[in-house]
């Protein structure tokens, strides 16, 4: 394991940070799933928060946008305490949940027509919102279909419109890629820098390295609900030197050479000799 | 010797060998290994699938989060219901139906119409279980080895129900009619089930075959809704229009008089078959019979044989279970943009969810049917006319729609998506009590308002304008009971939880307390009536109730929006 890298939060003290976290824990019964998280992000800034799978990544995600009220530390949120506020939190904040269940039988402008007006925006305004983005995702044709009947990739963009409908000042995005096409997943890529243009904060979770390593200004990885690397991609990519932020994040989360994916595969792959010479 | 702690130790599931359910499929299809085989599917493919569903079934019982065993108790409950109906049945057949023919024919049509209801009510899911195409799909297993399993699973189950309806029915017929029933009643109950099973399948492939994916959902709603209807309103309505002697001779002529007709009529092959087996059978008595053993026996053959394109269907099914008519679209979006804010927000989505969400229509349109069957039994008189006791009790049209809104109240916590709820928990709702507000004016004003209407027409068509007073009250009781209602079911998401059958549970304390006002603003409408303009006094009285119910229900808190 490599020692974190010094945050780059540090240059902005200045400016109150977007998100700010301090010893954060949280625990599943007996099971610790956060072990005191620091974090403090700077507003406009797209921040890549990547962990193998069960480390805490969509625990954090769901205490900074209000939906796990319990938890041990500190959490602010645009300036609001999560824990003694957080309706003023998700005010501020757009949110894309990992595989994000949707209420099937409506269609998707009454979806996000739902989710506008729960976050008390002008219908009017809503509607032109709505109209703008579903276009811009080549899903205006489809305002009227059920979320139901539409693919996995076409009710994810529906999702992500809904979390930017109220103009918020962070989006939190959990694994926000997952069943886009190659030209969806683009503009997605895209649209982040462009929200980070505008003055936005980026909360972004993924598996996917390429993307993390191409649209973020931060990078934090966390394994065992420790914070086990911090920095921008190039340093730590330049503290590793190893290419690539996939092999810093192996390197980083798995340590030695027993689960070295060539070796793994290849008894996988020798599994199946069993029973051949039957 | 220490015991080692229970503390931590991992719950090791049931062994299969170990459940009943289990073995019941190993001897099923050993026992039909025969048929199977001639129906072209392999007996072990057919074993597999079935155990894996059983264990399944079992399974699901078992990690049931309240851990009360409902699925159980449901289960038994249905059971002692069908042991009723069949008691009743029996009784009511053996001191009607002196001719042991006709009340063969009686049993007949009573286990091909509970068993095609049952079929259609609980068991839609399990013929039309699309995740069958996804799993087993794409495995080298025939479609026929699959349709035969499914078959199979249900008739599991179906064994219990018609095992419990069929018991006291044979038991009065043997008593009534002597021994010589027994073994024509068994093999009756036997074939009827298997007819009323294979030909069921058969309907749906016929409808999968002719239908758009997104009418067949809706066709089978519709039966669904339909055949509870058709029983509970032949409950109550067809004693009372019943003329006892007259139909009683109609029916025994039908019976035991030859006729091509029988022919059309399954109910008629088992009667000849009766009559062939006590040695009094007439030639078309024993085409009868060899129908009776033929036709569910070459239907069951059908269904699995068309297996193939059955599953075909079942894959375009899956892949479009979630659409319903444009009709209903139109409907929910009329009344929508009209303003911001979550009430607003809440009611509508409700309002489209209601009349989409296939479980929840299910659960609330019979209510509505029932309440209008029931009302129109209490008008009802032996003679078959409609009896006006007085001109009030018209008002019972009205009041009646309450127990509509109790049940929809009740059941729209439930829904087909209740994960999605994460909508709400993620939206900044600072005032919980908005959703609430939201959820009553959808019921109240987009269904309760127009049903409260159409029944204020008609008792007003009955009984005259001057009723105008008393339909009113009766209009605003009916709101009444919902928003108390809406306060008695406490803060809930509307379609944010997942359905659970609450057969003796929570809903008796809320119900209780439903019955009891709706008693007491009955008796106060009487008592109101006595007194000079007291209608109209009620009625402002129920104005200022309403208002400030509602005002409470905007106060409400909603534990689910709470954090975890």
């Amino acid at each position: 394991m490599t020692d974190p890298a010094p945050s780059v939060a540090d240059d902005s003290a200045a400016v109150p940070p977007a998100i700010d976290v301090r010893g954060l824990k949280k625990r599943y019964g007996r099971k610790v799933v956060l072990d005191g998280i620091d974090l403090q992000l700077t507003p406009g800034t797209v921040f890549g928060y990547i962990g193998p799978n069960g480390a805490g990544k969509s625990t954090t995600v769901k205490i900074l946008t209000g939906l796990l009220g319990s938890f041990e530390g500190e959490a602010i949120v645009c300036g609001h305490d999560v824990r003694r506020d957080p309706i003023e939190v998700k005010r501020c904040i757009g949110y894309v949940p990992e595989n994000a269940p949707l209420y099937e039988q409506l269609t998707v402008e009454e979806f996000l027509l739902f989710v506008g007006r729960l976050h008390h925006q002008d219908v009017d305004v809503l509607m032109q919102r709505i109209g703008d983005i579903l276009e811009a995702f080549e899903l205006g044709a489809r305002r009227s279909a059920r979320l139901g009947t539409l693919s996995k990739g076409m009710r994810q963009k529906a999702v992500i419109t809904s979390s930017l409908l109220h103009d918020p000042d962070i989006i939190f995005l959990d694994e926000p890629l997952t069943g886009l096409d190659v030209n969806a997943t683009v503009l997605v890529k895209e649209l982040i820098r462009a929200l980070a243009d505008r003055g936005k904060t980026v909360f972004y979770c993924s598996h996917i390295m390429d993307v993390v390593e191409r649209v973020c200004d931060r990078v934090v990885i966390i394994d065992g609900g420790h914070i086990v690397a911090d920095g921008t991609v190039d340093a730590l990519l330049e503290e590793n030197r190893d290419g690539s932020l996939e092999a810093v994040f192996r390197q980083i989360t798995r340590g030695d050479g027993d689960n070295d994916p060539t070796v793994v595969a290849a008894r996988i792959a020798g599994a199946l000799d069993v029973g051949e010479t039957r | 010797m220490r015991r080692a702690p229970k503390r931590g130790r991992q719950r090791q599931p049931k062994a299969p060998e170990k459940i009943a359910t289990v073995r019941l499929a190993r001897i099923l299809v050993t026992i039909l290994r025969g048929p199977l085989r001639l129906a072209g599917a392999s007996p072990a493919d057919v074993a597999l699938i079935l155990e894996t569903k059983v264990i399944l079934d079992f399974r699901r019982h078992k990690e049931r989060p309240e851990g009360t065993g409902l699925g159980a108790i449901n289960f038994a409950f249905t059971i002692l219901l069908f042991f009723v109906v069949g008691l009743m049945a029996g009784a009511l057949g053996t001191s009607l139906l002196s001719d042991a023919s006709l009340y063969v024919a009686v049993t007949s049509a009573a286990v091909l119409f509970f068993v095609t209801l049952q079929m259609i009510t609980d068991y839609t899911d399990v013929l039309l279980d699309t995740t069958d195409s996804a799993v087993i799909g794409p495995t080298p297993i025939h479609g026929r080895s699959v349709a035969a399993a499914r078959i199979l699973h249900i008739v599991i189950y179906l064994a219990l129900l018609v095992g419990a309806l069929v018991i006291p029915m044979i038991a009065c017929g043997v008593l009534k009619y002597h021994l010589l029933v027994l073994v024509p009643l068994l093999a009756t109950t036997v074939l009827s089930t298997l007819l009323a099973l294979a030909t069921t399948a058969i309907l749906y492939l016929l409808i999968l075959r002719f239908a758009r994916p997104g009418i067949v959902n809706e066709l089978v709603l519709f039966a669904q809704i339909s055949g509870v209807l058709l029983v509970f309103g032949a409950m109550q309505l067809a004693p009372r229009m019943f003329k006892k002697a007259e139909q009683l001779e109609a029916l025994r002529e039908l019976v035991t008089t030859p006729s091509a007709i029988h022919y059309a009529l399954p109910p008629m092959y088992y009667a000849g078959l009766y009559r062939v087996m006590s040695g009094n059978g007439s030639g078309q008595d024993w085409v009868l019979s060899a129908l009776a053993c033929l036709v569910p026996l070459l239907a069951l053959l059908a269904t699995v044989r068309g297996a193939t394109r059955f599953g075909e269907q079942l894959t375009t099914l899956g892949a479009a279970s979630s659409a319903t008519p444009k009709r209903l679209s139109r409907f929910a979006k009329r009344g929508q943009r009209r303003g911001s804010g979550i009430r607003q927000a809440t009611s509508d989505m409700v309002t489209a969810l209601a009349l989409r969400e296939r479980g929840f229509r299910l659960r609330t349109i019979p209510a509505l049917g029932m309440s209008i069957i029931v009302t129109l039994a209490i008008f009802l008189t032996p003679e078959g006319d409609f009896s006006l006791i007085g001109k009030i009790q018209l008002c019972t049209l009205v009041y009646i729609m309450s127990l509509f809104a109790s049940t929809f109240v009740q059941q729209a916590r439930f829904g087909d998506h209740p994960d999605a709820a994460w909508v709400y928990r993620a939206a900044p709702i600072a005032i919980p009590g908005s959703i609430l507000a939201g959820f009553t004016r959808a019921i109240c004003l987009r269904f309760l308002a127009p049903l409260v209407v159409i029944m204020s027409g008609v008792a007003m068509a009955m009984g005259g304008i001057t009723l105008l007073p008393d339909v009113i009250f009766a209009s605003l009781a009916t709101i009444l009971l919902t928003l108390l209602t809406v306060l008695l079911w406490r803060g809930f998401l509307p379609f944010s939880e997942k359905f659970t059958r609450p057969i003796f549970s929570s809903s008796i304390g809320p119900f209780t307390v439903f019955t009891f006002v709706a008693g007491a603003l009955v008796a106060l409408h009487f008592l109101l009536r006595l007194l000079p303009g007291g209608i109209y006094a009620g009625i402002a009285i129920e104005l200022a109730v309403a208002a400030w119910l509602y005002a409470m229900i905007c106060r409400m808190k909603v534990p689910a929006l709470a954090s975890s």
